[in-house]
């Protein structure tokens, strides 16, 4: 194609320079990269994806089926960026070649920002051509919330190469003048936005492009895309119709369009062929002869494969002497050595012509767009006379309008669209009497005047090149192939062939590899029908999905009040459930295993502290508050004084364990629960729930206080010396603070601290308590002092350490989701007297049986072999295939033990203390010994101190 | 994505809300079969199905919800109490 002198919607007077595949290349202010590029002289735009076949722009709009490129922004790079719709700015740099087809990814982050919006209205309307402006404009003067949103760079759609006016003026004038109206009510006009997904209930995503469409330079602090989550009370899809190609031999040359794309190439850019050859099944297809014959540009004539029409168009057409040849198709094309169309084969009913032309525009027909339609099932049937599914009925709240109803002329979209806002505001109670809407004068199209041709058999049998799909490279060959294999189905033959699995979906060779496969096995086409369209309708980038959502700002992080204490400690820190805890505090040179080894020691001779605030903390309270607890835990409850601790479990109805924690009795009808770190929202929902859902009449309080406590835990054998000194006004004597005795007092300093005899390590132990910004008070009392008692900082992987030793579980590691509190060792706790959540399935035999996986402890052989989780426990080392007896759930290095010991769940587990199994780790696999599950200290008697 | 009327907070997106399955009640008592069928067996419809749902990042109310299986639409939400919602 070549630049006219005059005409289009670009400005000449501001070049802008851009670079294709490395050449430097010059196009105007308003092309898209796509007309920059025709204008520029690169018919040839990159090649095929596995045939290696030149190929150049098909369409000027969303049809495009070849003309994606690779885009450079700074510091990163965009993969299958449609050129159609891409507006030229400068300096963009754009890869062609085989990138039109096969994008990349660059390695390393992309410092693009791209950004979420959520936008609520009563009327969001899919599509600004004349269906989706007629409906807005309706919609915003009745006082609505509307927002329109388009695909293209600009509104209008069909209008903007159209010749017709509407309401007297020209189609284009009123697009901008309606635009206008539009954003001066406050309607929301997106362009360059996609409606992606569609949602139920009216929700749709949209993708829109607004940095990414500019200069760097020139994009300022805009984000490079923008994802919309609309909710709107109606949606109008009024997404018009694409024009469909026609498949004939070498139908795929650079120069081959669509009509619709020869004329807005040549009303919107200014840009024309020097021959044009025209094959067309529609009159509509005749505009193209007709505006570049205005234009000047050499018309050799018009192919249809109808017998002469009579409509408007033909007719104009015959009174300008352009040739017309009838009941005639284009089967064959031939191109120049680079490819580029030369001349279209023409078969009529006298013989074969060659025509010489550098253009060929065709069309099949246009079909509606009914991709969001159909992403929520919506339905459709078979249109013979457009050879295209039409929508059957739109789904709730939803209306569709325009071409993409089927109403495929000027004035019956502008109607249309009317009509359905009409509807979709009465939906929403605003009431638009009357029955007006834009007029259009427009050329009339014939009823019944298209004849649906999807397919121009080739005269040689040879249709290895009779392209379907252009973006996949799927020719009709293909689909014979895929039919020869005994493949019928539509859905079957896409996989087979890859017909519409392209970027675009196939949109523009959908109803062809249909229409082809129901003629290849004999079907009526509305029998064989169209692959499904399925969301996002245009691929949206990972970038745009995770918006700002992306290091440090991925996930909330949370920290303990004592965050600080242990950073100036020199603690190295490890996630766990969105808290960040404390792994360890190394000293200077040591490796992990020294420096747990050294807690691990401190701990079991002398003191340590740790920060167990992440614990999660429940305040329950209410006159039900004891029932109510006594419902949901394995025991007793009811029977805890007040002023003590219980360890206890919560179970599932099917009697699974759902977490364990300490029930503490503050007073006769409250108490302080803990939870694991992992579980404590868990926890308050599962109460939350059992109290709204089964026992509405109880009268309990459940609160969440994780955050209003911090927890430091004081363990060792001379813990109770420093607690002593922390305070001196408690009593801390074991006749007078016994285990599992919850007292408050005065703890460095700090009034009404709550001081809890439960221990997690198996040392004499006592959890402190206190509010939440003072935890550092008590942190550096204790290691202020107890610096002569050698106290010791410990973290979580020396918690997990002693934790594994005394064969203390933690719920969700060292159990199943079906692991009972049986399985787990923890049958003792279970009350013999009450009902609780649970308790009915764990009194079945299938509960309690045999052969369960069970906690188990084991011990390497070796000093050398680490217990790895997950890893699996087999009979004997190095068969296969063998039975798999259990799997280890935690393993450390015991420093007091001087081996690697670990927890495990093995089928019958506790009848097998003493059996000599193997961890499938390394070739020969590892031996271990199954052990009772507490490796250290099994009377308890440290506890005590 | 489920657009869910609360009965007491009003229209909110689903990522507001968790699923709690089949509204089913515990039965004080019943037959072991009985208590199999109400742990493992739900009904999964085609078509409207009586469900609980909690505003977990709301209110922390359940309350129920009749939905289509086959269409996602939502014919109807009520408070655990039976009574319409007032949002």
């Amino acid at each position: 194609m070549r630049r006219l002198p005059a005409g289009g919607d670009i400005d000449r007077s501001r070049p802008l320079r851009f670079r294709y595949d490395g050449r430097a290349l010059t196009g105007f202010t308003g092309d898209t990269l796509a007309s920059a590029l025709l204008g520029a002289g690169v018919d040839v735009i990159g090649t095929s994806v596995s045939l290696g076949r030149p190929r150049g722009i098909i369409s000027a709009g969303l049809e495009e089926s070849s003309g994606f490129a690779q885009v450079a922004r700074a510091g990163a790079t965009e993969p299958l960026v449609r050129m159609s719709t891409l507006p030229l700015y400068a300096g963009l740099e754009a890869e062609g070649g085989s990138r039109i087809v096969k994008g990349y990814l660059r390695d390393g982050p992309d410092d693009g920002r791209f950004d979420k919006r959520f936008a609520h209205c009563d009327l969001l309307v899919v599509g600004a051509g004349p269906a989706g402006l007629a409906a807005a404009l309706l919609a915003s003067r009745a006082g609505a919330r509307v927002m329109l949103v388009e695909a293209d760079v600009v509104a209008g759609g069909a209008l903007l190469r159209d010749a017709d006016t509407v309401d007297g003026q020209p189609a284009a004038a009123w697009v901008s003048n309606a635009s206008a109206t539009l954003h001066n009510s406050g309607t929301l006009v997106l362009t360059s936005a996609t409606a992606a997904v569609a949602l139920d209930q009216n929700g749709m995503i949209v993708a829109q492009r607004i940095g990414a469409n500019r200069a760097v330079s020139e994009a300022g602090g805009l984000p490079e895309q923008r994802l919309w989550h609309v909710r709107a009370r109606a949606i109008i899809l009024a997404t018009g119709a694409l024009e469909r190609p026609i498949v004939f031999q070498d139908n795929d040359r650079p120069g081959i369009m669509l009509t619709g794309a020869a004329r807005a190439y040549l009303r919107r850019f200014a840009l024309a062929p020097d021959r044009g050859l025209v094959f067309t099944a529609t009159d509509d297809g005749y505009r193209a002869a007709l505006d570049w014959h205005a234009a000047g540009v050499v018309v050799p004539g018009i192919v249809d494969p109808r017998a002469a029409s009579t409509g408007d168009l033909p007719a104009r057409a015959r009174a300008a002497g352009l040739r017309l040849f009838a009941e005639s198709v284009v089967e064959g094309t031939s191109a120049d050595g680079s490819g580029r169309l030369c001349t279209a084969r023409v078969r009529g009913p006298r013989g074969v012509v060659e025509v010489e032309c550098d253009v060929l525009a065709v069309s099949g027909g246009f079909e509606p767009t009914l991709g969001l339609h159909q992403q929520l099932r919506g339905a459709t049937r078979y249109d013979a006379r457009l050879g295209a599914a039409v929508p059957a009925t739109p789904l709730p709240g939803q209306w569709i309008a325009g071409a993409a109803n089927g109403c495929m002329t000027t004035r019956d979209a502008l109607a249309d669209g009317a009509r359905a806002a009409r509807e979709a505001l009465r939906s929403c109670g605003i009431d638009v009497p009357g029955t007006a809407c834009p007029t259009p004068e427009s050329p009339a199209l014939l009823e019944g005047a298209h004849e649906v041709i999807w397919r121009v058999v080739a005269p040689d049998g040879d249709e290895s090149r009779s392209f379907v799909d252009l973006h996949r490279d799927t020719t009709v060959s293909g689909l014979v192939r895929a039919v020869g294999a005994g493949i019928g189905h539509i859905e079957h033959v896409k996989r087979y062939t890859l017909v519409g699995t392209g970027v675009e979906q196939g949109r523009s060779a959908k109803t062809n590899a249909g229409a082809i496969t129901a003629s290849l096995t004999g079907r009526p086409v509305a029998d064989v029908g169209t692959s499904g369209s399925r969301p996002p309708t245009e691929p949206l980038t990972f970038r745009i999905l995770s918006g700002r959502a992306q290091g440090p700002m991925y996930e909330p992080v949370r920290t303990t009040a004592l965050h600080e204490s242990h950073a100036a400690l020199g603690a190295i820190f490890e996630p766990a459930a969105q808290w960040m805890r404390a792994s360890r505090y190394p000293r200077a040179g040591e490796t992990l295993r020294e420096t747990v080894h050294r807690e691990s020691l401190a701990v079991r001779g002398a003191v340590g502290i740790v920060d167990v605030s992440t614990l999660g903390k429940i305040d329950v309270r209410g006159p039900d508050a004891t029932w109510f607890l006594d419902r949901l835990y394995a025991n007793d409850v009811g029977r805890v004084a007040v002023g003590k601790a219980r360890y206890s479990a919560l179970c599932h109805l099917d009697g699974s364990l759902l977490d364990d924690g300490v029930v503490i009795r503050i007073a006769e009808q409250r108490y302080f629960v803990t939870t694991s770190t992992g579980h404590a929202a868990t926890v308050v929902e599962w109460m939350e729930e059992w109290l709204q859902t089964e026992w509405p009449e109880r009268r309990v309080w459940v609160t969440p206080v994780t955050e209003r406590f911090s927890t430091i835990a004081i363990a060792g054998p001379t813990a109770r010396a420093l607690v002593a000194r922390l305070a001196p006004a408690m009593e801390v004597g074991n006749a007078e603070f016994p285990f599992l005795a919850v007292r408050h007092g005065t703890v460095a300093g700090v009034e009404g601290a709550q001081v809890a005899r439960v221990s997690f390590s198996g040392e004499l132990a006592y959890e402190v308590s206190v509010p939440w910004a003072l935890g550092p008070i008590i942190w550096r009392a204790a290691l202020t002092q107890g610096e002569d008692l050698g106290v010791t900082p410990y973290g979580l992987d020396t918690l997990q350490a002693l934790r594994i030793e005394k064969g203390y579980i933690i719920v969700g590691q060292d159990t199943e989701a079906l692991s009972t509190p049986y399985d787990a060792g923890l049958g003792w706790m279970i009350s013999a007297k009450k009902d609780f959540v649970g308790r009915r399935t764990l009194d079945r035999r299938a509960s309690q049986r045999d052969g369960r996986q069970q906690l188990v402890g084991i011990a390497a052989a070796d000093r050398e072999t680490c217990l790895v989780e997950g890893c699996a426990l087999v009979r004997a080392p190095g068969e296969s295939p063998q039975s798999i007896e259990g799997h280890i759930t935690s393993g450390c290095w015991s420093a007091t033990l001087g081996r690697h010991v670990g927890l495990a769940l093995v089928a019958g587990g506790r009848r097998r203390h003493g059996e000599t199994l193997y961890a499938t780790l390394g070739d020969s696999g590892a031996q271990v010994t199954v052990v009772d599950p507490v490796h250290y200290d099994a009377v308890g008697a440290r506890r005590d101190g | 994505m489920l657009l869910i009327t609360c009965p007491w907070c009003g229209a909110r997106e689903e990522t507001e809300f968790r699923h709690g399955g089949e509204g089913v009640r515990v039965p004080p008592d019943g037959d072991d079969p009985g208590w199999t069928r109400l742990l493992y067996y739900r009904e999964n419809p085609a078509g409207p199905y009586a469900e609980r749902w909690v505003h977990v990042h709301g209110c922390r109310q359940w309350f129920h919800v009749v939905r289509d299986t086959t269409t996602h639409q939502i014919l109807s939400t009520r408070r655990l109490d039976g009574q319409e919602g007032a949002a």
